[in-house]
């Protein structure tokens, strides 16, 4: 069972994860909010602007919609991972890196179906308790 | 999904499980921190790393300079905006 965080204040759930981009040999850490919402992952510029990555070098533009309207994004694949301590799950999915704007430099990265339908999600506001057990992956491997 | 073979993650599960643990305990002081972070940092960008706020600054690019200066890679770091207003964000 991998945990994740509620945020003090904002009550936000959280999920810490590795990614790793294969094609443009970048990894880092990023903490990503749970968004039931959000029909796959999403990376937003705060984290895209810590990786350090050239949008010159993306292909696949899109144009993913939201409440916000209509935005600018590339398509990635991304490899995932999580760790319950006993072991590492991977998940090779495509992600939307967001084009920066003047506005979506402090959301945050969202963590969409395509990876929570690969398990049991528990989102309990009231006990500050987010898991999610994993059930499908595209590789687990013991730590 | 994609199915991925075994050594295309670049590290052993062993340092990812150990990355990922010291990255979940830097990210759980934002959440269990945050009254003291907004004391002591207010309306900065804060670097979170090892544990502690080990880099502050008023805008993200001078806080990414600050931490390199200081050796620590911004991609193993939490990195958050300190706001002390009450955003309505619908996500």
């Amino acid at each position: 069972m991998i945990r994740g965080r509620f945020g003090n204040t904002s009550e936000a759930p959280f999920l810490e994860a590795r990614v790793f981009f294969p094609r443009l040999n970048i990894r880092g850490l990023v903490s990503f909010l749970v968004d039931t919402g959000a029909d796959g992952t999403v990376f937003m510029p705060m984290d895209s602007r810590k990786f350090g990555i050239n949008f010159s070098t993306l292909r696949n533009p899109r144009n993913p919609e939201g409440i916000g309207g209509i935005a600018r994004a590339f398509r990635e694949m991304a490899v995932l991972s999580f760790s319950d301590n006993r072991y590492v799950y991977s998940y090779h999915v495509p992600v939307h890196i967001m084009v920066p704007t003047a506005h979506n430099l402090r959301f945050t990265s969202l963590i969409g179906r395509d990876i929570l339908r690969c398990g049991n999600v528990v989102l309990d506001i009231q006990n500050k308790k987010m898991t999610l057990t994993p059930r499908t992956w595209s590789l687990r491997q013991k730590i | 999904m994609r199915p991925l073979a075994k050594g295309k993650l670049g590290e052993s599960p062993k340092q990812i499980a150990r990355q990922l643990r010291a990255f979940s305990r830097a990210a759980r002081i934002l959440s269990s921190n945050r009254p003291r972070l907004i004391e002591e940092h207010p309306k900065e960008w804060v670097g979170i790393y090892d544990g502690k706020v080990s880099a502050s600054a008023k805008s993200f690019k001078a806080l990414l300079a600050k931490m390199r200066k200081r050796g620590l890679s911004p991609n193993d770091a939490i990195i958050r905006y300190i706001d002390t207003s009450e955003r309505f964000l619908v996500l």
